[in-house]
C-alpha cells in the first residue's frame, strides 16, 4: 500500500503554491498544478475516509513540502486527525461530568466512536450515548479553538 | 452608579487572562471574570469568554448542572445584550445543541445565527463592492467586478448587491474593462 507514494512522486515534478479554498478548487477546470493539487488533496480524503491516518499524516507533510498543498490547508488537515484521534477520556474534566457522559467510551478516540455509528455497532453504547460522546469531543475543540 | 469606560472593561479582560490560560481558568481569572459580568451585564465579549471558559474548567465544589445553569445564563444575557448577534447565537445554539436536550432549540438558534451573519455578510460585500467602485481605478474595478460575481452567486435575490453589482459593471464598462453591450 505505498501507491500513493508513487503518485506523489509523479506530482512532485510540477510545484506550485496550491493557495485556493478546498470545494472551489473542484468546480474549476482541471488544469496543471490545479489538477494535482486536486489529485492530491482527493487522495487525501481518500485515505481519511479509510481511517488510514498515519498515510494521510504522511502524505500531507510530503505534499505540503513541495508545495502541493498550502500550509494553511495542511495545518487544517492535520488538526481534524489530531480531533479524531482524541480519546474521550481525554476532554477537559468538566465536560466530563456532562449529564449521562458515556464513561465506558473513555478509552475511544473520535473516529473509533465515528465508526461504530457508521457500522451501526451499538455493543458498547447506545447510538445517543455514541452521538453525546462525538459531540462533547468537537465541543473542546472547538472551545479551545483547535477547529 | 458610575459606568465602567470600555477601555476600561477590555483591561480588567486581559488582566483576568493574565492570571489564568486560554484554555483552563485560574480560580482568580474566574473570580476577576464574574466581578466584570457582575458590574457590565452587557459586555458581551467578557459573557462569551467566561461561559467558554467554565466549559473547559472543572471548579471543585461546584457541580455540573450549578456550572450549565450559569453558563446559559450568561449565554442567553450575550445573546440578548448584542441584539441576537451571530457570534453569541452560535454559542449558545452549541450549547444548546451539546448540553441541552433540545435539538430543536439548537437547530433554530443556528439558523438563525447563520441568517444574522448572512445578512452582515451581504451588507459587507456591498459595502467593499461599493467602495471599490468609487475608488475607480482598474484595479479595484476588478476587484469589485470579481467579488460582484461571488456575490451574485451567494445572494441572487438581493436588491442591496443586485444595485452595487451593476453601478460596478457600468463603471468598469466606462473604463473599458468590459464590453458596453453584453449580447
Amino acid at each position: 500500500m505505498r501507491n500513493w507514494r508513487a503518485l506523489l512522486g509523479g506530482l512532485a515534478l510540477v510545484v506550485g503554491a496550491c493557495g485556493h479554498v478546498p470545494g472551489v478548487e473542484r468546480d474549476s477546470p482541471g488544469n496543471g498544478v490545479h489538477a494535482d493539487c486536486n489529485t492530491v488533496a482527493a487522495r487525501i480524503q481518500a485515505l481519511m475516509a479509510q481511517w488510514q491516518f498515519a498515510e494521510a499524516e504522511a502524505l500531507i507533510a510530503e505534499s505540503s513540502a513541495v508545495g502541493l498543498l498550502s500550509r494553511p490547508h495542511a495545518t487544517h488537515l492535520l488538526a481534524r486527525i489530531a480531533q479524531l484521534n482524541t480519546k474521550l477520556g481525554e476532554i477537559p474534566a468538566r465536560l466530563q461530568r456532562a449529564k449521562n457522559f458515556p464513561s465506558q467510551l473513555k478509552e475511544h478516540t473520535l473516529y473509533q466512536i465515528e465508526k461504530m455509528m457508521d457500522d451501526g455497532d451499538f455493543s458498547l453504547a447506545t447510538k445517543v450515548q455514541l452521538k453525546e460522546a462525538a459531540k462533547l469531543i468537537k465541543e473542546q475543540t472547538r472551545l479551545m479553538g483547535k477547529l | 452608579m458610575t459606568h465602567l469606560r470600555l477601555d476600561e472593561m477590555i483591561a480588567r479582560m486581559r488582566v483576568a487572562r493574565e492570571a489564568g490560560s486560554a484554555h483552563e481558568a485560574s480560580p482568580e481569572q474566574l473570580q476577576r471574570l464574574r466581578e466584570l459580568a457582575r458590574d457590565c451585564p452587557a459586555f458581551t465579549p467578557n459573557l462569551l469568554e467566561l461561559a467558554r471558559l467554565l466549559r473547559l474548567t472543572d471548579e471543585p465544589g461546584v457541580d455540573m448542572e450549578q456550572a450549565l445553569a450559569e453558563i446559559e445564563r450568561l449565554l442567553e444575557q450575550a445573546v440578548q445584550a448584542s441584539g441576537r448577534s451571530a457570534p453569541a447565537l452560535l454559542e449558545l445554539a452549541h450549547f444548546t445543541d451539546v448540553f441541552r436536550d433540545s435539538p430543536g432549540l439548537a437547530e433554530a438558534l443556528f439558523e438563525e445565527s447563520a441568517a444574522s451573519a448572512l445578512r452582515a455578510l451581504e451588507n459587507s460585500w456591498a459595502g467593499l463592492i461599493d467602495f471599490w467602485t468609487l475608488e475607480r481605478t482598474n484595479d479595484t474595478l476588478e476587484k469589485a467586478l470579481k467579488l460582484g460575481e461571488l456575490a451574485e452567486r451567494v445572494f441572487p435575490e438581493s436588491p442591496r448587491i443586485l444595485h452595487v453589482v451593476e453601478d460596478a459593471r457600468e463603471k468598469a464598462a466606462r473604463a473599458g474593462l468590459l464590453p458596453r453591450n453584453e449580447d
